[in-house]
């Protein structure tokens, strides 16, 4: 690892907990490198606030090896860790001026009054606060509290920042601002950030990769484009984003693999590989859409009725309900104008190299059946 | 808040609520109209007006002493009782160990337990230890029964302190016994204060336990004022009872803005 580097290499091998009979965390093992924006995506209870707490000490891991810049950290106290935190309530101590929480990690330290008061003043102008450093955390908003938790963590220089949650206090609004601040910050300071949240929005505008929890294990770890692209399992495919899944049975049909579903024969995207059950995953913005007949037919598509029509700004959200009772969702520019209107037949097609293969039954996964659109979630 | 909406019901329950803090507080009171009078005995209302019984309660060094010894003791019991209280109430809201249970309700029953038995076995073990008469005597005794007092209040402000303080703290490179001076300390300080006072005031008008542990030249005030009225009926008993009944409202008027200053910041 480049000395240099403000940021630590932080590595998670096998990381398990244990509560009682309860198996919260299983075998997670994560790479992230120094200097690196990370995410642990995943609702709620799927274990990321655990293992988060287990890096930073107050869990202790029932098996597993966490090394912070390869040195094994499981056993250190954590004040004794170097990490810093950022967490959901803000945590600021109520009875110390900004000025004093941010000095706080500083006195710690045993640093010196004139150089204390001179990183504080740094710290103030990184996160806009300059005029504020004598009021208590009572009188600022939940925004600017949020951002002097955010100075005080980075005060003393750590090489890892964890955060839990930080914005899911705030409001919309307020919570877009932070995230843009949050990412400028790693930029300038360019330490090691792991970050938690279950708002996919805020974890595909921040990390640079993102780990995919769900139910204690991590299902995929990669960069954003890569998550949304081309999901490994069911869950990540619908945990990120709206898909649509059509499953049934991958067969072989000459020199291609089909997927033969409820009323429906759909060509996958590779040639070679296994057969058995199976899904498509097609993303609701890749589909096309027109009039019953208008297209020259063929493997991919599909015909249906419009069963709702939703305007959302920038794009149409169209439900079309196919013969089987399937609901395939369609996402068009807004600009274009509207194919039909509700309770028109319409047919529905996608490229083949559009749709994604995953050897995995739809109903093995652990999902709603009904998409949810990433603007009610928050 | 107008008399107008004021029904004949809501007059009655009105004059109903002041009479019963009228016979509350108006025993408690005769004591200053009594410690101000001009003559040598306990009629009341007095005839005349002097302040002859104070210059008597603070030159009679038998008064003057028991006063101080009470001030002495009393303090010294609020801060064994604070710091022990404190611990306990820390071991009691965080600790995992068995017995919890039955520990906090030893813990509490001086409160419940009849004093009296409590003096009497006190009395015997300090005889034991030749403890009667003594200062340590006294900071002992006192302490046990204002103990509780301290668990309870401290309890209470620990159960809502925030312990994600005590985590940011830590991740903050500060150790445990520093983020309990600078962080946990400061954030259930309204109850350790309020336990603080209220142990005091129960060592300073502790009167059966301290009969027990008297001697000649270590009294009390409270057991000063039994055996003066015992004894010679003066109305300096009286000014004994103002002063102490203006140093315990004293103090818990200031548990009570205290506590309300707490609720107040949350």
């Amino acid at each position: 690892m480049p000395a240099e580097s403000p940021g630590a290499r932080l590595v998670l091998r096998g990381v398990d907990k244990v509560y009682d009979s309860d198996h919260v965390v299983r075998d997670v093992s994560l790479e992230v490198e120094a200097g690196e924006f990370v995410t642990l995506l995943g609702p709620s209870g799927s274990g990321k606030t655990t293992t988060l707490n287990m890096i930073a000490g107050f869990v202790e891991a029932t098996a597993g090896e966490i090394e912070l810049d390869g040195r094994p950290i499981e056993g250190l106290a954590p004040h004794k860790r170097g990490i810093g935190m950022v967490f959901q309530q803000y945590a600021l101590f109520p009875t110390m001026t900004v000025r004093q929480n941010i000095a706080f990690p500083l006195r710690r330290r045993r640093m010196a009054k004139a150089e204390i008061r001179r990183r504080v003043d740094e710290v103030l102008e990184l996160i806009d606060l300059s005029g504020y450093g004598d009021r208590v955390p009572a009188q600022l908003s939940g925004g600017q509290q949020q951002r002097v938790a955010l100075g005080r963590a980075i005060a003393f220089k750590p090489r890892l920042l964890l955060m839990d949650e930080p914005l899911g206090a705030l409001d919309r609004n307020l919570r877009e601002a932070l995230q843009f601040e949050i990412k400028s910050l790693h930029r300038d300071v360019g330490i090691t950030f792991l970050y938690v949240t279950h708002d996919q929005d805020e974890a595909l505008a921040l990390s640079d990769r993102i780990a995919v929890f769900n139910a204690g294990r991590i299902d995929q770890v990669g960069t954003p484009t890569q998550l949304y692209e081309e999901p490994a399992t069911l869950f990540v495919a619908r945990f990120l984003g709206e898909s649509n899944v059509f499953s049934g049975t991958v067969e072989r049909s000459g020199a291609q693999r089909v997927l033969a579903g409820e009323g429906c024969r759909l060509d996958c995207p590779a040639h070679d590989g296994p057969t058995g059950a199976g899904s498509l995953v097609v993303r609701p913005e890749r589909i096309r859409m027109g009039p019953s007949g208008s297209g020259a037919g063929g493997p991919n598509v599909l015909n249906g009725l419009v069963r709702d029509s939703v305007y959302l700004g920038p794009t149409r959200r169209v439900e079309v309900t196919l013969p089987s009772g399937q609901v395939v969702v369609v996402r068009q520019p807004a600009a274009m104008p509207p194919v039909a209107d509700e309770g028109q037949p319409v047919e529905v097609s996608w490229d083949r190299d559009d749709a994604r293969l995953l050897m995995e039954p739809a109903a093995a996964a652990p999902a709603a059946e009904e998409p949810v659109l990433a603007e009610e979630r928050s | 808040m107008s008399a107008a909406r004021l029904s004949p019901g809501r007059l009655g329950l009105r004059l109903f609520g002041c009479l019963v803090g009228l016979w509350l507080i108006a025993p408690t009171l005769v004591v200053v109209p009594m410690s101000l009078t001009d003559e040598k005995s306990f009629r009341f209302p007095p005839t005349g007006w002097s302040t002859h019984w104070y210059s008597e309660f603070f030159s009679d060094p038998l008064w003057g002493e028991a006063l101080v010894h009470s001030l002495v003791i009393a303090t010294v019991v609020a801060v064994i009782a604070t710091i022990l209280g404190t611990a306990a109430a820390f071991a009691i809201v965080r600790g995992r160990f068995p017995g919890k249970a039955v520990a906090n309700t030893l813990l509490i029953s001086p409160m419940v337990v009849p004093v009296v038995i409590i003096a009497i076995g006190m009395y015997i073990v300090e005889l034991e230890w030749h403890l009667v008469g003594t200062y340590l005597g006294f900071f002992l005794a006192h302490t046990v029964i204002a103990l509780p007092f301290v668990l309870i209040t401290v309890s209470a402000s620990l159960r809502t302190f925030d312990r994600r303080l005590e985590h940011a703290a830590a991740t903050l490179g500060s150790g445990p016994l520093s983020t309990f001076f600078r962080v946990t300390l400061p954030g259930i300080r309204s109850g350790v204060f309020a336990g603080a006072l209220f142990a005091f005031i129960v060592s300073f008008d502790e009167v059966v336990i301290s009969t027990f542990l008297v001697s000649t030249n270590l009294r009390t005030l409270p057991v000063q004022m039994f055996s003066s009225l015992t004894q010679e009926q003066n109305p300096t008993v009286a000014v004994a009872s103002t002063l102490m009944f203006v140093v315990t409202t004293v103090l818990l008027v200031v548990i009570a803005i205290v506590m309300r200053g707490r609720d107040r910041a949350r």
